[in-house]
């Protein structure tokens, strides 16, 4: 990763991490390695085939590279969560490592930037989770984000409904993940017809948070307690995010797969106009602090850096002026040069020194086409033995010749080399 | 496969002059411009929805079980009906059981394993591109597990079904993010060729 990259990664991330910090978030930093048999209670199934597995020298256990902060951030707290605090709430910035070998990209390190709030299973916590998540799309910023929500816990009371024979739930499921309502009532008639209506309808397209609602209650009406708890969670969490200022930017699709299997209630993922693949995703995971062995409700998201980024790459991003100045030294010129330099420094001006490339052997660059192939060089600065004059070389003439190298300074500290 | 899709298609209202005037090309649009069609190997259908070079794509069930994709697939086109099979040389069974591993030739290694190892079966599984009724008449393999549709071929090349594994047929799959993104354009798909989809399975000419 290359200097306007690492820079757009620092800066976004920055600005995150202190959004974050707005809301009471405090920045944790999580270990790279872990002891696989301490994290893998918390981790995802669907991530035991991907891990990055080591041998410890010392001890002879199996290592883990992190492969989800989440499930790291849930087994640290679990260890020192005491009932009856404040909910606690952490930020993070870091890689996780997987082989997402696909045919198309191999990734083996994701950067995450995200936050956990641990204590708290209020539908509040829900809607603040939701309301940062969106307010950190304009940091990047992603061209129109759409966060598509659902709830897990809505989703297995839906499919309770049909069945609760566990080896036709399991059956059951891709299949409503899948969005193919015709097959689900092929495989298993539904026992109410008037609720297989509003399932299949649930099941085929995404709603406004508005539509959302009035099918909720519609569903509410024909069906009653089967689905009292977690379906007036859902409800309740629409209502309040359909009076945010974001409620336009959030889209309800009943049957969207969760990110994972520890994922209890309300769960999403972003989308951006630019990019293929969801760019962050999150949700309440109440049951993973259990297997941590302290039950905690929790929520939270990441972005996925990595897929912003690609994204991103895509556009055409303003080019930044270069700023840099290059003082170019001959062997009896070092002490000056540097001295030259440093003084710079001190005013802030980024300056490099390098041996004069006329005097190095072998084929050597002009001062023209060391700014061609550096971007980054706004200006060169060397004596020119011709006019025995020390010359400031800009990116289109020559800004100015004396014969100090003080003079020099002060027409670039005056601003001329912009 | 492609003929009937494209029928299916025009059922739904859209048409496709550029390819009928030159059906060797790759990529066509329909007349209206509302769709543009890539042609690719189905095997390659999946990879090319999932990275966003298109955004639905038409693909059998049979790569979709192979590749262990967990897709939006919201509607099963009834199309290029086929079933994945496990062949055999006609009369011949296998003998070598408690000896060695059976030898299996296929272009579906995922599928061929499980269905094997579920039944406790040990097989050694060969990875083939194509002319799979070749290997069990050259020894490399004992048995094939290939799709049939007529099992035509197979009868020609005196192979005889053992068992089945899997029906399949042509389903439309949709890219995550234009499910969200562009959902009511994919809706209106779905809605205009879901009145046209054979009743029953068809098989493809």
């Amino acid at each position: 990763m290359f200097s306007q990259a690492a820079r757009f990664r620092r800066d976004t991330t920055d600005r995150l991490l202190n959004l974050f910090s707005l809301w009471g978030y405090r920045e944790i930093i999580l270990p790279s390695f872990e002891y696989l048999d301490a994290i893998s209670p918390g981790i995802d199934p669907g991530l035991l085939t991907k891990l990055y597995l080591m041998q410890d020298r010392g001890s002879g256990q199996v290592l883990v590279l992190r492969p989800d902060a989440t499930a790291q951030i849930a087994r640290l707290t679990t260890q020192s969560f005491r009932d009856h605090q404040l909910p606690l709430r952490f930020c993070y910035s870091t890689s996780v490592f997987r082989d997402e070998n696909h045919p198309a990209s191999l990734h083996r390190e994701l950067q995450q930037t995200g936050l956990e709030l641990l204590g708290d299973s209020s539908v509040a916590a829900d809607a603040e989770i939701l309301e940062l998540c969106l307010s950190g799309t304009k940091i990047f910023p992603l061209k129109n984000p759409l966060l598509v929500l659902s709830h897990a816990g809505f989703q297995e009371a839906i499919l309770r409904l049909w069945t609760t024979d566990p080896s036709a739930l399991r059956e059951l499921r891709p299949v409503f993940h899948s969005r193919n309502p015709d097959r689900m009532l092929s495989m298993l008639p539904m026992p109410r017809k008037n609720s297989a209506k509003f399932i299949s309808r649930m099941m085929e397209g995404t709603y406004s948070v508005r539509d959302a609602r009035s099918e909720l209650n519609s569903l509410r009406s024909e069906e009653g307690s089967a689905l009292s708890e977690d379906l007036n969670r859902f409800l309740s969490l629409l209502e309040s995010i359909d009076q945010s200022p974001h409620g336009k930017s959030i889209r309800v699709d009943f049957a969207l797969t969760p990110p994972g299997p520890y994922y209890s209630g309300m769960f999403f993922q972003v989308y951006g106009e630019e990019s293929p693949t969801h760019l962050a995703s999150g949700g309440r995971y109440d049951r993973l602090g259990k297997s941590f062995g302290h039950e905690i409700p929790a929520v939270g998201f990441a972005y996925h850096i990595t897929h912003i980024e690609e994204a991103i790459r895509k556009r055409e991003m303003p080019q930044e002026k270069p700023v840099l100045v290059l003082a170019c030294y001959r062997p009896d010129e070092y002490v000056a040069v540097e001295k030259f330099a440093q003084a710079l420094r001190l005013e802030e001006c980024p300056v490099m020194t390098a041996p004069d490339p006329s005097t190095m052997s072998g084929a050597s660059l002009s001062p023209s086409e060391i700014l061609s192939e550096h971007r980054e060089i706004a200006a060169i600065v060397f004596f020119d033995p011709l006019k025995k004059q020390w010359a400031l070389i800009g990116r289109k003439k020559t800004i100015r010749t004396a014969s100090t190298l003080s003079e020099i300074s002060a027409a670039i500290l005056s601003g001329e080399i912009r | 496969m492609f003929d009937d899709l494209l029928m299916l298609f025009e059922k739904g209202g859209w048409s496709f002059s550029d390819y009928r005037e030159n059906p060797r090309t790759l990529t066509c649009q329909s007349n209206d411009r509302s769709l543009k069609v890539l042609l690719v190997r189905s095997s390659d259908v999946i990879t090319y929805v999932e990275h966003g070079g298109a955004d639905a794509g038409i693909v059998g069930r049979d790569q979709i079980e192979e590749q262990n994709r967990e897709m939006i697939e919201p509607l099963d086109l009834n199309v290029g009906y086929c079933r994945l099979v496990v062949a055999r040389p006609k009369g011949v069974s296998f003998e070598g059981a408690g000896k060695r591993k059976l030898r299996v030739a296929t272009k579906y290694p995922r599928l061929a394993e499980l269905h094997f190892l579920s039944r406790g079966i040990p097989v050694s599984i060969l990875k083939l591109y194509g002319s799979l009724e070749l290997a069990p008449q050259t020894g490399l393999a004992d048995q094939i597990v290939d799709l049939v549709a007529t099992g035509r071929t197979l009868r020609e090349n005196d192979l005889e079904i053992v068992e089945e594994i899997l029906p399949s047929t042509a389903r439309l799959i949709v890219n995550p993010a234009s499910w969200s993104l562009k959902n009511k354009a994919v809706m209106e798909l779905i809605g205009r060729l879901k009145p046209h989809i054979p009743v029953k399975p068809v098989i493809s000419g």
